[in-house]
């Protein structure tokens, strides 16, 4: 068991994420909102308003998914979220990591 | 899965013969119930109907998703009609729908019917996609482009 974190700088394709999840049998995830370091400094702190100009994009918010997720399920997982917003690598598109989980208890039973 | 799993050529309705949101809802029950496809088409109408009632499943952009669960559909199975002309669906933007799909499965296997209804759902965000459906204009040729779609997406 991992948990995946997807940061989703395209916020308006979180519908669309959502029901992949759903499709590929996820059985449920945490959505945040939540903000970048670099939009914080930027307009947020004066000395750091030079900034601006190198953010990737016009997006200052985005949406961290947080999902408890087989192993074997995150290619197929990361697959479905590139379909939908692009390959992860383009800029300003988003961020994916799975870190191990130790221990785990509450989670509700499968929807499969 | 995949819907073409789920979906027939005799289970899509092309043109829609009603033109209001009760009466196409019946009329897709009864391609569903005249192939066989359920056992109870009162249980079954009553169930979509029911769920209708908590909120239009009118999701915008000219498309409504009546679905629901009940021991009168013994598997999971879905009809889809194209209306000739936009009918009122009381959809949430107030704009009228010309593509209807109607899902029904047993009120156990929730996991398919979710799967089933997202997929729908991310089929229809795309607007060139519509576009082609209601152009299709037979049940063949309807089907033929959801296939060519969803050979774009995973397995269920």
């Amino acid at each position: 068991m991992k948990l995946l974190f997807i940061i989703l700088n395209k916020e308006e394709y979180l519908d669309e994420v959502l029901e992949a999840f759903l499709e590929l049998g996820l059985r449920g995830a945490t959505v945040i909102d939540s903000v970048g370091m670099g939009r914080i400094l930027a307009y947020e702190i004066p000395i750091f308003a030079g900034l601006r100009s190198l953010l990737p994009g016009n997006r200052p918010f985005n949406k961290t998914i947080f999902t408890l997720v087989e192993e074997e399920k995150i290619p197929d997982v990361i697959a479905a979220v590139e379909q939908i917003i692009g390959p992860l690598e383009n800029p300003g598109t988003g961020i994916a990591f799975a870190i191990p989980v130790e221990f785990v208890k509450g989670l509700s039973p499968s929807i499969e | 899965m995949r819907l073409v799993d789920i979906l027939s050529e005799e289970t899509i309705k092309v043109p829609l013969e009603n033109k209001e949101k009760k009466a196409i809802i019946e009329e897709l029950v009864d391609v569903l119930k005249a192939k066989n496809k359920i056992e109870d088409r009162e249980k079954v109408l009553k169930a979509i109907l029911d769920r209708e009632a908590v909120m239009s499943t009118g999701i915008g952009d000219g498309v409504a998703i009546p679905h629901g669960k009940s021991d009168g559909a013994p598997q999971l199975v879905a009809a889809l009609g194209i209306a000739p002309d936009p009918v009122d669906f009381e959809a949430i933007d107030n704009k009228p729908v010309q593509i209807i799909w109607l899902l029904i499965g047993p009120p156990g296997k929730t996991g398919p019917h979710l799967k089933a209804l997202s997929r729908i759902s991310r089929l229809m965000h795309k607007k060139e996609f519509r576009e082609r459906l209601i152009q299709a204009g037979s049940p063949e040729a309807v089907l033929a482009e959801i296939h060519k779609e969803e050979e774009k997406y995973f397995e269920m």
